[in-house]
Formats: C-alpha cells, sequence, structure tokens
C-alpha cells in the first residue's frame, strides 16, 4: 500500500500494528506457557504466567489510548479507519485470550495435588490447535494475509470437536471414579477455556477479513461446540 | 409566470394577483417539490473543453432529486469545472465549450430555448468566498425577486425576504438591522445571506463551490446545520476540499480525478470501503 502523505499518520500507524504484533506474540506466550505448566505440573511457571497478564492488560490499554488519539486527531477514513476499528477490536479480543491463559494457569494450581487424569493428553492436543490458531491469526494480521485469516476463520471446528470428547472424557472420568471429581471439574473449565481461545481468535480473522477487504465474512461462523448438550449415560 | 393559475387579468387590463391569507404568496409552494425516486439530473457524455484542452473526459452521471452530493478530488480534477455545468456558469468562460447531455427533469438545459438567466434561478449558486452585494441586508435577499418579478407587493416581497432569511438561518440576527449594509457582516453570516439570497427566487438546486472554505469552525458548524435542513427541499450539489466536510454533510459522494468520474457512490461507502484505489489514496492522503 502507498504511504501517508504525512509521514507522522503512516508512523502513528504503523506503531499501532506494530504494539498489536506484540501484544500477539506475547498473548500466544502466555497461552504456551498456561499449557506447558499444566502439563509439567509447574507451580510456579502457573503463577507467573497469572502475574504476566498485566503486561497484557497494559498493552491493551496503550491500545486503547493510541486509537482514541488516532480517531481525534487524524480522523482516519477509509482503510486507515478499518484498521484502527480492528486494532481496538483485535486488542480487546487477544486480551480475552490472555486471561483466558491466565486463567487456565489459576486452575493449574488447584489440581497440583490430585492424581493425573484421563483426558489430559487431549487438554494438551487441544491446546496446541489453539496455540496454533494464535500464532496463525496474528501472523494473517502481520503479514495482511487474508486467506490465512479465513483458514483460522474455519479451523475453529476443529478445537470445538476436540472440546467436545474432552468433555464427555471428563463426565466419564468423574463417575468412575469420584476422587478425579476436583481436578475433572477444573479441566472441564480448562477445555472450555481453550474452546474459547478458538473463538476469540475466530473473531480476530473476521477483522481482519474486514480490514483487508471492506467486506464482512458472510457464512455463519462455525460453531461445534456441544457441550452444552451433552449428557453422559450412567 | 409563477401565479398563472391563480391570478387573474382584470377587464380594465389590471393585473390582479390573488393572495392567500396574509397578503402573501409561498414561493417555495410554487416550486416544483422534490421526488425522492426520480434524479434531478441526468448526465451523459459531459465533455467541456477550454479551448483545445478537454478538462471533463465524458461524464455520466445522475444527481439525486433531494439531499446532498458532494463532489470531491484533487485540484484540477474538473469538479468545479462540473458543478458550473449546472448552471452553465461555463458559457461566461471565453472559450470554454459543453458537449454531451445535460437533462433537469428530463429537459436539456444546454437546449436553444433555454435562458441561462432564468435556468440559473433555478439552479442558485454559493461561492468559496461570501459576495454579498454592496447593498442592504434586505436589498441583498430582495434582489432575485425583484428582477424575476416574484413578488407583486411590498408585503410580499418583505415576507420572502424575512422566509429566506429565516430559512438559511440568519433572521434573528438581522432583523433588527435589514437596512445595514451585506457587507459588514461576518464571514460566515454573508455566506449565509448569499444562501437566502439564492433561496428567495426559489430555486430547486443550489450548487455550492467550497462555500466553507473561509469560514471558522462554528460558522462552518451552522453552514452544515443549514446544508442539512435545506437538503430535503433541495437538490445541493457542493464542491469540497474537506474530506470530513463531504463526509458530514452529503449522501452521496463523487470522486474525480483527472476529468473523470472515478466513483460514485453512497457517502457512507465511498468513506469506509471505497471500491477504487485512486479514492481510497485521495481521501485517506496518500501519495497519488
Amino acid at each position: 500500500m502507498k504511504e501517508h502523505i504525512v509521514t507522522s499518520y503512516n508512523d502513528v500507524m504503523s506503531d499501532l500494528s506494530g504494539e498489536l504484533s506484540r501484544m500477539g506474540g506475547l498473548v500466544r506466550k502466555q497461552l504456551i506457557g498456561a499449557l506447558k505448566a499444566l502439563e509439567t505440573r509447574d507451580a510456579d511457571l502457573a503463577r507467573r504466567i497469572r502475574k504476566n497478564d498485566k503486561q497484557v492488560d497494559a498493552i491493551n490499554d496503550d491500545i486503547e489510548e493510541r486509537v482514541m488519539n488516532i480517531l481525534a486527531l487524524r480522523q482516519p477514513v477509509a482503510v486507515d479507519l478499518r484498521e484502527t476499528i480492528a486494532a481496538l477490536k483485535i486488542a480487546r479480543e487477544l486480551e480475552r485470550i490472555g486471561d483466558l491463559a491466565r486463567n487456565t494457569a489459576k486452575r493449574t494450581k488447584v489440581i497440583l495435588d490430585d492424581e493425573p487424569i484421563d483426558g489430559m493428553e487431549e487438554i494438551l492436543k487441544m491446546g496446541r490447535v489453539a496455540v496454533k490458531i494464535v500464532e496463525d491469526v496474528v501472523a494473517a494480521y502481520e503479514q495482511r494475509d487474508v486467506e490465512k485469516a479465513i483458514a483460522v476463520w474455519n479451523a475453529d471446528e476443529e478445537i470445538d470437536e476436540y472440546c467436545n470428547t474432552v468433555f464427555t472424557q471428563l463426565l466419564s472420568g468423574m463417575m468412575v471414579d469420584n476422587s478425579n471429581i476436583n481436578a475433572c471439574s477444573q479441566m472441564t473449565f480448562v477445555s472450555k477455556n481453550l474452546e474459547r481461545v478458538g473463538d476469540h481468535a475466530t473473531n480476530i480473522a473476521e477483522s481482519i477479513h474486514y480490514v483487508l477487504t471492506g467486506e464482512k465474512i458472510d457464512e455463519r461462523r462455525p460453531k461445534s461446540d456441544k457441550t452444552s448438550s451433552t449428557i453422559v449415560q450412567i | 409566470m409563477v401565479m398563472a393559475e391563480t391570478n387573474v387579468v382584470r377587464a380594465d387590463g389590471i393585473f390582479q394577483p390573488v393572495l392567500p391569507k396574509g397578503d402573501v404568496v409561498d414561493m417555495a409552494k410554487k416550486r416544483r417539490e422534490p421526488d425522492a425516486e426520480k434524479a434531478k439530473f441526468a448526465c451523459r457524455d459531459v465533455r467541456v473543453f477550454y479551448g483545445a484542452s478537454e478538462a471533463l473526459h465524458g461524464i455520466d452521471m445522475e444527481i439525486a432529486n433531494s439531499g446532498v452530493t458532494a463532489l470531491i478530488g484533487p485540484s484540477g480534477c474538473g469538479k468545479s469545472t462540473f458543478l458550473r455545468v449546472f448552471n452553465r456558469m461555463n458559457d461566461t468562460i471565453p472559450n470554454a465549450r459543453v458537449t454531451g447531455d445535460i437533462l433537469m427533469d428530463g429537459e436539456d438545459i444546454y437546449g436553444k430555448k433555454v435562458d441561462p438567466v432564468l435556468l440559473r434561478a433555478r439552479v442558485g449558486m454559493v461561492f468559496q468566498k461570501p459576495n454579498p452585494f454592496p447593498k442592504s441586508i434586505y436589498d441583498n435577499v430582495a434582489y432575485g425577486p425583484r428582477i424575476h418579478g416574484l413578488a407583486v407587493s411590498n408585503s410580499e416581497l418583505d415576507y420572502i425576504v424575512e422566509k429566506s432569511l429565516k430559512r438559511a438561518g440568519l433572521w434573528d440576527e438581522v432583523k433588527d438591522r435589514l437596512k445595514e449594509s451585506g457587507t459588514g457582516l461576518s464571514g460566515g453570516q454573508q455566506q449565509r445571506l448569499v444562501i437566502a439570497r439564492a433561496i428567495a427566487v426559489s430555486p430547486e438546486v443550489i450548487l455550492m463551490d467550497e462555500p466553507a472554505s473561509a469560514l471558522d469552525p462554528i460558522a462552518t458548524a451552522k453552514l452544515e446545520e443549514l446544508i442539512d435542513e435545506l437538503k430535503e427541499k433541495y437538490c445541493i450539489l457542493i464542491v469540497t476540499h474537506s474530506m470530513a466536510q463531504a463526509a458530514r454533510v452529503s449522501q452521496r459522494t463523487a470522486f474525480f480525478h483527472l476529468g473523470d468520474l472515478v466513483e460514485y457512490d453512497d457517502t457512507q461507502s465511498i468513506f469506509t470501503n471505497p471500491k477504487d484505489q485512486r479514492t481510497q489514496d485521495y481521501i485517506t492522503g496518500r501519495t497519488g
């Protein structure tokens, strides 16, 4: 894309997207850390992840302020307007992903004294898919790649499928041995967290699509999470 | 002319106007009310030449019957030239030549039978720099109705002046000094006086060529508020260099570039998702 005639306008827009990339990188790191803490039962790492969430929130605040300034001082239109509004929306989605990583770390701490449960492997696989989706959507934003954004938008289904499987496993685990109830119930929340990560990444993909094309993705967003209607027969 | 249906000529030859209550005629009621469904202007392959040089390269465009259409584009793109097509102001420029069809309500405004002076009463114009006549505020507004014979009595003329000044949002500020010179008003007031003068002859169209470029933000806001009110009853075309102003006041925006109409769409679409790269580069301030 051509440069703005006013150089400082270019600078503020490029600083905004740079800040958003930085936020995307940090959120990805937080999510990987939260899953690592879960896998290795690392209380110290889980604590650090919870603490680091403040950094994510700080970048979100910074982006909000930058967007306010751009709207007030530059009155952006067309692609600049779409970029500016999308930055605000994407930052909000990333901030929520950061919250989910923090919440996952928090729940990890609660299950440290419990025995390992069945289904953990599936949760970690699901986590790796969630991390990949976050990485891809951040890359789609950085590379202004609409095809990549659409691919993320479609990939959310995979996470939803994992979520359904894990949920059934966890319910069964609780029924088989009630000493698993603490860990399994915490893990249902973790799997739901990861499913929500996918949803937020999907929202980011929609924003990227709008920035790049000026059009909204017109199909219905894929939704395959069936946990709300899942019943395990006793 | 306007009162042909109701006026009578008495047997002794004296023109006897039939006036409604209040001894006045509301000229605005006599004008053709806008039909939102129809286009006011239809332009087909409009070209304007200055000597051998072609300034506009075949414009096809329809202008809505009411509402505001903004013409934007870099200096020299032909937007002001195009604006002047609609009231034949290009006729006054030596060597200027207009070709193509410009139909107003289906009639060719460049037809042989069309009197440009009468056309300009139907298609008023407001310029960048306010240009009140060096006359009183009253006479500025009364000038058009007088020369076009639109008022048959002083009271009717008073009524037209008052109504026009009210419509232009200036009445309260000048009602106690109508005899003072129009040139003594502030820039914003002068611009609204000029609009009152244009309205006084009950035009159907108002052309505005950068009407706010010499005004401060408050006067600009008042002018934009006025445009917003007038848009229901008039077809308004505005040339502006202010993207923000085009976005604020217009419902349709046309982007001109190097004598071509590049893009013409709802204002909202132009400013959120322009289809042509040249439009995007221009409105976002990128190097063209």
